[in-house]
């Protein structure tokens, strides 16, 4: 066996301290193929991060990070000029709303049972909105158990007389109503059955400019400002 | 939340810790590479990083309970989310551990888990670091030997 000391895997466990430590950061900035090692062990080992026992966070944590982010000054008002990173950020708040929104969903959380081996998981489906044109930026992340879907816009404009609606459209479908949307704050709803059944990854979401109190129609009738694909987590 | 709490046994740092995981998830989000890991893994491998983080600057400051303590919370209720999304890949990391001697396996998780150091797995062992280095330094190798394969 190769007598070489596995520093990445050292260093992705955080095993090391004083010079050693230091040794490996520096070499984790400067050198391509140690990162790269260091990216292999943190993916290989991450399976293990499912064992960690589920814990809720109290009920408030959630507001109290999107305040904090609206501070002046915070680094979303760059972020905002920026899609690509948008698009990364959306989808990373999205599971982050999700897991948080989830698990105080169940104060009162089951005895553990342990999982059957072949059944597919309840999922949770994600999709985060960005606007090509339209500042439109936003993150949806829907949980088949409870039908619940919940909205966390990062930015949701609408001019006065206007109004923005949500719209999931399945694969080779017609647009099904969401509902309006707020500009501000997370937005928790359940879903009907009808509605909830029709959730699957591949489907779209899609945000619409319409008159004041939603399309009257039952379909879009005004531009279509953000998609995003529906993807299970 | 489970991940901070287990490292840092204080809810309210626990909160403080995930409070600053996803500050700086919108700062670096342009870091994240979604063709390399899933949002969930690097969200995990944040929070681990700045828990543990945590727990070494309160060391630092002497004010932490003895790391004994820190096999005392169980890994009873797996998160059924991650768990989920982790049961398939998971297998292989799983089968690789439990090929290691049951004593490196061990220190191999504790440093996973509750973010122990070299010398403090050895202080917990009771044995030279040099021995228990060497220890690990085998197990960690044959563990990527196995992972590779």
């Amino acid at each position: 066996m190769s007598e070489e000391i596995p520093l990445a895997a050292e260093y992705v466990l955080r095993l090391l301290e004083g010079e050693e430590l230091l040794d490996a950061r520096r070499r984790a900035a400067e050198d391509p193929a140690f990162a790269a090692e260091v990216a292999w062990w943190e993916e290989r080992l991450a399976p293990l991060f499912a064992e960690f026992a589920e814990e809720a966070p109290s009920p408030d944590l959630w507001p109290r990070i999107l305040r904090r982010l609206d501070e002046p000054g915070a680094a979303v008002v760059v972020l905002k000029k920026q899609v690509a990173r948008w698009r990364a950020a959306t989808a990373v708040a999205a599971v982050a709303a999700a897991v948080l929104l989830g698990l105080q969903l169940r104060p009162d959380a089951p005895a553990p049972v342990p999982l059957p081996p072949v059944t597919t998981p309840a999922p949770l489906l994600v999709a985060s909105l960005v606007g090509e044109e339209a500042p439109e930026a936003l993150t949806v992340a829907f949980r088949a158990a409870g039908r619940e879907l919940v909205i966390t816009p990062a930015r949701v404009e609408a001019p006065s007389g206007r109004a923005r609606q949500l719209w999931l459209i399945p694969e080779g479908g017609q647009p099904i109503s969401l509902g309006l949307i707020a500009s501000e704050g997370v937005q928790r709803r359940v879903l009907p059955a009808a509605v909830a059944s029709r959730f699957a990854s591949g489907a779209t979401i899609a945000v619409s400019d319409e008159p004041t109190g939603g399309s009257p129609t039952g379909q879009p009738t005004g531009a279509v400002l953000a998609t995003g694909g529906l993807n299970t987590v | 939340m489970g991940i901070c709490l287990r490292i840092l046994h204080d809810r309210h740092e626990a909160e403080e810790v995930l409070q600053e995981v996803f500050i700086s998830i919108w700062n670096r989000a342009g870091t994240f590479d979604p063709g390399r890991s899933s949002p969930l893994t690097w969200l995990s491998t944040i929070a681990r990083n700045k828990a543990i983080d945590r727990l070494r600057s309160r060391r630092a400051h002497g004010s932490d309970a003895p790391y004994g303590e820190a096999l005392e919370i169980a890994d009873e209720a797996p998160d059924g989310f991650a768990a989920a999304a982790g049961r398939e890949e998971g297998e292989r990391v799983r089968y690789c551990l439990s090929t290691l001697e049951g004593r490196t396996q061990e220190m191999i998780r504790s440093a996973f888990f509750d973010g122990l150091t070299y010398s403090e797995l050895a202080a917990r062992a009771a044995v030279p670091l040099g021995t228990l280095k060497s220890w690990i330094r085998r197990g960690l190798q044959r563990l990527k030997l196995c992972l590779e394969g």
